[in-house]
């Protein structure tokens, strides 16, 4: 019960935390939105507004242990160092929680990657990146 | 002016607003004890009959749309639209089906109307808010508005037992509700009963609009296979909402409804419909998977061939907007809103200190005076300002209150375990309790 309201703020870092990324072989700027609530799972520092919308710009490595950067990665690192606690509402693990979609340029990810796994789309320069959150209220 | 005839004609108005409020929850009655074989039937194809004189002359705006004509219009008339909820959603696209000429609405709604619906529940009135059921007020307010809809109300909640019963022979379903169970029992039941099902969704400033299980397109659940976490499901009573963001989707949902009846929808790829307050363009739309194959309930190999449990399936029900959480095991660390209204008459005020630890906004609407407002995920960092606050009471002690006396708890459990000082107290029920058992003039919200 005590998972439901975390009462220490963790978001105290004046400075956003840095990860350690390698870029050595070449880097990438993706755009990643948060919305439908999501927005407030992440360091209020991190996010800029864009004409209402709550992005952030994330520069990313093109390629990560010898292979292009996938959206797993992304999502790995956005839990990591964008979630501000409670990862638990953003990811189950390695994988969005159930009742957020993913959303790449304008289109639903299932449609985007014709792979068997979704979380295996290889990002782009430029790719921008929505989570959103169903909404139940009415 | 003469100020005593109009005193007079508004008691007058008041009195005929109750007076009609009670002709209908009669007449609503009446209809509801028929038996089912005396009732109309849902009209089961398109009847050969022409417009009348009367449908042409109130829908001849319509009539000059190419895309509508003689023919949608017929088509608007001879077809049955089932509403699931009377609230935000349904009361804008209920209004609209009926204004626009849908022959037979049917309405399923389990509540009664409250004042703090009315912001945003347009098809309600003040004067139904004295116990009235929203099936009843939305009756009378499609009533006055068209004769030619016939509309069946069922005053019940929806469950697994009687939605198939209810929306059994509707052309389409409207998903108007407020919770993530019902909403996946109106989606099962739509692919079971194979009806295509126009969902809105409002909190907040934001807003979606889906059409599922249509011409090849997504359900619900394709899109949204496991429930999510139940922490996550915020209605409108706990994170409020903008009326008129509601009222946009549910004119939305009449649209994509009309489209449906006149056969435009078909022609377009399923979509998700982003709106926000905020944003700039105010929509987006999002292009969605079709169905997918290995979906429960609509794919190939279905594993939901009925309705199931879904309040065990999401974790929480229509009911569980505002739960009372129990996280205090021991009694003598809470305290009764009587208890605490005998401590403030007797302590002087230096020896006890009232903190609120609600969010800034709700401490704004209404607070109880000499109150410490620290919202509960700010009690880490403010704990300065705690410790002094502590610090001025010679060891007296701290009462912790909240909306309900959920959060209240665990910030007696914060201040015991983090900062050591066990003179700490949770106001059970909150400033609720304290407008329900001590001053029944504070403002509850």
């Amino acid at each position: 019960m005590a998972s439901i309201i975390n009462t220490e703020n963790t978001a105290n870092n004046a400075k956003p935390l840095l990860p350690k990324l390698d870029f050595s072989d070449g880097s990438q700027e993706l755009i990643v939105e948060f919305g439908g609530g999501l927005e407030a799972l992440i360091k209020q520092e991190m996010l800029k507004n864009v004409k209402g919308a709550k992005q952030t710009n994330v520069k990313f490595p093109k390629q990560i242990n010898k292979h292009p950067a996938t959206i797993r990665d992304l999502i790995i690192h956005l839990r990591n160092f964008y979630v501000k606690e409670k990862p638990e509402l953003f990811c189950t693990g390695d994988k969005v929680r159930p009742g957020i979609l993913v959303i790449i340029n304008e289109e639903d990810w299932e449609i985007v990657e014709d792979n068997s796994d979704k979380y295996d789309y290889e990002l782009k320069n430029k790719d921008h990146i929505l989570f959103i959150s169903t909404l139940h209220g009415g | 002016m003469n100020c005593a005839r109009a005193i007079e004609l508004r008691a007058r108005l008041a009195q005929l607003r109750k007076e009609e409020l009670e002709i209908e929850a009669e007449l609503c009655s009446l209809e509801a004890s028929q038996s089912a074989a005396l009732r109309s039937p849902l009209p089961s194809q398109e009847s050969a009959n022409v417009l009348s004189k009367e449908e042409i002359r109130r829908y001849s705006r319509q009539l000059l749309i190419p895309e509508i004509g003689t023919k949608g219009q017929k088509r608007l008339r001879d077809s049955s639209v089932l509403v699931i909820g009377t609230g935000g959603l349904g009361s804008p696209c209920a209004l609209y089906l009926a204004s626009m000429g849908v022959g037979t609405l049917g309405l399923v709604d389990h509540d009664a109307v409250d004042h703090s619906n009315l912001h945003r529940q347009i098809i309600h009135t003040e004067a139904a808010c004295s116990g009235t059921a929203k099936v009843v007020s939305a009756h009378m307010g499609l009533s006055r508005l068209s004769s030619l809809c016939s509309v069946r109300i069922h005053n019940v909640l929806l469950d697994s037992s009687n939605a198939k019963g209810i929306m059994r022979g509707y052309d389409v379903v409207v998903d108007a509700t407020d919770n993530a169970a019902t909403r996946y029992l109106i989606n099962d039941a739509c692919v079971l009963l194979g009806i295509p099902l126009v969902s809105g969704s409002a909190v907040r400033l934001d807003g979606q609009l889906t059409v599922y299980n249509y011409n090849g397109g997504p359900c619900y659940r394709c899109l949204f296979p496991t429930p999510p976490p139940v922490d996550t499901m915020a209605g409108c009573s706990e994170t409020g909402v903008l009326g008129v963001v509601p009222g946009i989707i549910g004119c939305l949902q009449a649209m994509e409804t009309v489209k449906l009846i006149t056969g435009r929808k078909k022609d377009e790829c399923p979509s998700l419909l982003l709106f926000s307050y905020a944003s700039q363009p105010h929509f987006r739309s999002i292009k969605l998977r079709s169905r997918a194959a290995g979906c429960a309930v609509c794919g190939d190999s279905p594993t939901v061939t009925e309705l199931v449990d879904y309040v065990a399936f999401c974790g929480s029900g229509p009911h569980d907007n505002a739960p009372d959480w129990k996280i205090l095991d021991d009694p003598a660390q809470r305290v009764s809103c009587n208890y605490f209204s005998a401590v403030r008459s007797i302590t002087p005020r230096r020896r006890h200190l009232l903190l609120d630890v609600r969010s800034e906004v709700e401490f704004e609407i209404c607070s109880l005076p000499n109150s410490l407002n620290i919202p509960l995920d700010q009690l880490g960092r403010r704990q300065d300002e705690l410790e002094k606050a502590i610090g001025g009471l010679d060891g007296g002690p701290v009462y912790t209150i909240c909306r309900r006396g959920n959060l209240s708890q665990l910030a007696v459990r914060h201040i015991r375990d983090k900062l050591g000082y066990n003179e700490c107290y949770d106001i059970a029920r909150g400033l609720v309790g304290w407008q329900d058992e001590v001053d029944s003039d504070f403002p509850a919200y």
